[in-house]
C-alpha cells in the first residue's frame, strides 16, 4: 500500500510531462483559406480541426458580402477524419465572405465558429 | 429546459445506478459468503430492481434527447430521419447502441432464478455499461496511445469507484445488529474483505482519476474562471471528504467496535455519509463532463 502511495507522483509527473495540454472539443487549427486572408478565388473550403469529426453532424457555409450563401458541393472528411472540407461550385466573384462552421466531435461534442476571407480580383 | 439539461440529469440517473448495481453485485457475488449473500440481495430488491428501471428508461429517454443536442433542439428530439442518423453516422450513436444492449442484458437478469447467477450477471451487465461510458465524451478524445491510456485509466477508473461506493449499500446492510445476530462469522468475514478489497479499489480509483484529470487538463485544475475546472476542484474535495470518512471509519470506528456498542451506529452513519457524498461527486461528474475543460 505504502509503496503504491509513493509511485501516486511518480506516476503523476510521467503523465504530466507525456499528455501535455489537448482540446476536448473540436478546434479550428488552420483554414484554407485562412482567416482574414487576401487570395484568388478558392476551389475548396478547407477547415483543419483539432479532433476528428462526424461527418453527418458537420457543415460549412459560406455567405458573401451581400448576404446570399455560396453554392457548395457535399463536404468529405480527410486526414483521418480531422479535416472537413467542401467544393466550391461555382468561381467567387472578388469580395468579402464569411465561413460559418459547425462541427460534431467523434466524442460527441459541438462546436461552431467563424471566421473572414476575401476574394481579390 | 434545453436537451443538455435533460440530459445531464440522465447522465446522473444512469451513472448512480450503474455504480450501484456494478458494485454491490460484485461484492456480494465474490467477497460475501453465499448464504448472507442471498440475504442482503433479497434486502436490496426495491432498490435493484428501482435502478434496474431507471438504467433502462434513461437509455431509451437518451436517444431522442441526445438527437435534439446533436441536432438544433427539442424539434429535432421527434424526426426519425435525424435520430437514425445520430445513431448510425456518430460516435454518440454507436456508444448508445452499446447502451441499449447492456441495458437488455440487465434486464435479462430477471431471467436467471438463482441469486448467486443473477448477481453475476447483474455485475457483468452493470460492469459492461459503466466500461461503455469511457468511449464517448473527454475520455474519448485522444487517438492512438495516448487514446488506449486514456480510455484504460477511464474504465478502470468507473469500475474501481462503482466496487467501493456500490458496495457501501450492501456493507451498510450487513452492519444492522439483526444480521450480525444470525450471521456473526459470515457478517465478520464480509466486512473485512471488504476492508482490503476497498483499499485496493480506493487505491486504483485515486491513481486512475489523477491520470484522467493530467489526460483532460494537462495538470491540475487550478483555473478555477473555467466551470469544468471548478467544478472538478469541487469533487476532488468531495472525494477528499470520503476519503477522511472511510479512513475514520475503518481505523478509528472499527477497531472500538468490539468495546463502544454504539460504534456500529457511528459506522453505518459513516457509510450513509459516503454515500451521500458520493452522490454529490456523480452530479458534478454528469454536469462537468459535459463542459469544455478549457477557457
Amino acid at each position: 500500500m505504502s509503496r503504491f502511495l509513493r509511485a501516486f507522483p511518480v506516476a503523476g509527473l510521467i503523465m504530466l510531462a507525456a499528455a501535455g495540454q489537448a482540446f476536448a472539443h473540436a478546434h479550428l487549427k488552420a483554414s484554407t483559406p485562412a482567416d482574414k486572408a487576401s487570395a484568388a478565388a478558392p476551389a475548396e473550403i478547407n477547415l483543419g480541426f483539432t479532433e476528428a469529426l462526424d461527418l453527418k453532424f458537420s457543415g460549412i457555409a459560406v455567405v458573401g458580402a451581400d448576404k446570399t450563401d455560396v453554392a457548395l458541393g457535399d463536404a468529405v472528411l480527410k486526414d483521418d477524419g480531422k479535416t472537413l472540407a467542401a467544393p466550391v461550385s461555382a468561381r467567387l466573384a472578388p469580395g468579402a465572405y464569411t465561413v460559418n462552421w459547425h462541427v460534431l466531435s467523434v466524442d460527441g461534442h459541438k462546436t461552431n465558429g467563424s471566421f473572414t476571407f476575401t476574394v481579390t480580383p | 429546459m434545453t436537451a443538455d439539461t435533460v440530459f445531464t440529469g440522465l447522465r446522473f440517473v444512469f451513472d448512480c445506478s450503474a455504480l450501484l448495481l456494478w458494485g454491490s453485485a460484485i461484492y456480494l457475488r465474490v467477497l460475501v459468503e453465499p448464504a448472507l449473500s442471498e440475504r442482503i440481495w433479497r434486502q436490496m430488491r426495491p432498490l435493484r430492481i428501482a435502478a434496474s428501471w431507471l438504467i433502462c428508461a434513461a437509455t431509451i429517454a437518451a436517444l431522442p434527447v441526445r438527437t435534439a443536442m446533436l441536432g438544433n433542439g427539442w424539434p429535432d428530439a421527434a424526426d426519425g430521419a435525424m435520430m437514425l442518423d445520430v445513431l448510425f453516422h456518430t460516435g454518440v450513436g454507436t456508444a448508445w447502441i452499446w447502451q441499449a444492449l447492456g441495458a437488455l442484458a440487465l434486464a435479462s437478469s430477471s431471467a436467471f432464478s438463482d441469486p448467486r447467477n443473477r448477481m453475476m450477471v447483474t455485475a457483468l451487465a452493470a460492469g459492461f455499461l459503466l466500461t461503455g461510458l469511457a468511449t464517448i465524451g473527454h475520455a474519448a478524445m485522444h487517438a492512438g496511445i495516448f487514446g488506449f491510456v486514456h480510455k484504460a485509466s477511464d474504465v478502470l477508473h468507473l469500475l474501481s469507484v462503482g466496487s467501493w461506493v456500490g458496495a457501501l449499500i450492501p456493507v451498510f446492510l450487513i452492519l444492522r445488529p439483526a444480521c450480525a445476530g444470525i450471521f456473526a462469522a459470515e457478517c465478520r468475514i464480509a466486512l473485512i474483505r471488504f476492508s482490503t478489497a476497498g483499499h485496493v479499489a480506493v487505491a486504483v480509483a485515486l491513481l486512475t482519476g489523477v491520470i484522467n484529470t493530467l489526460m483532460i487538463v494537462g495538470g491540475p485544475p487550478t483555473d478555477w474562471s473555467t466551470p469544468y475546472q471548478m467544478l472538478l476542484s469541487l469533487k476532488i474535495a468531495a472525494v477528499c471528504m470520503m476519503l477522511a470518512l472511510a479512513l475514520a471509519n475503518r481505523y478509528l470506528i472499527v477497531p472500538r467496535l468490539s468495546r463502544r456498542p454504539e460504534a456500529m451506529a457511528w459506522l453505518r452513519a459513516g457509510t450513509l455519509a459516503e454515500v451521500a457524498i458520493a452522490l454529490a461527486v456523480v452530479g458534478l461528474v454528469a454536469i462537468f463532463g459535459m463542459l469544455e475543460p478549457f477557457p
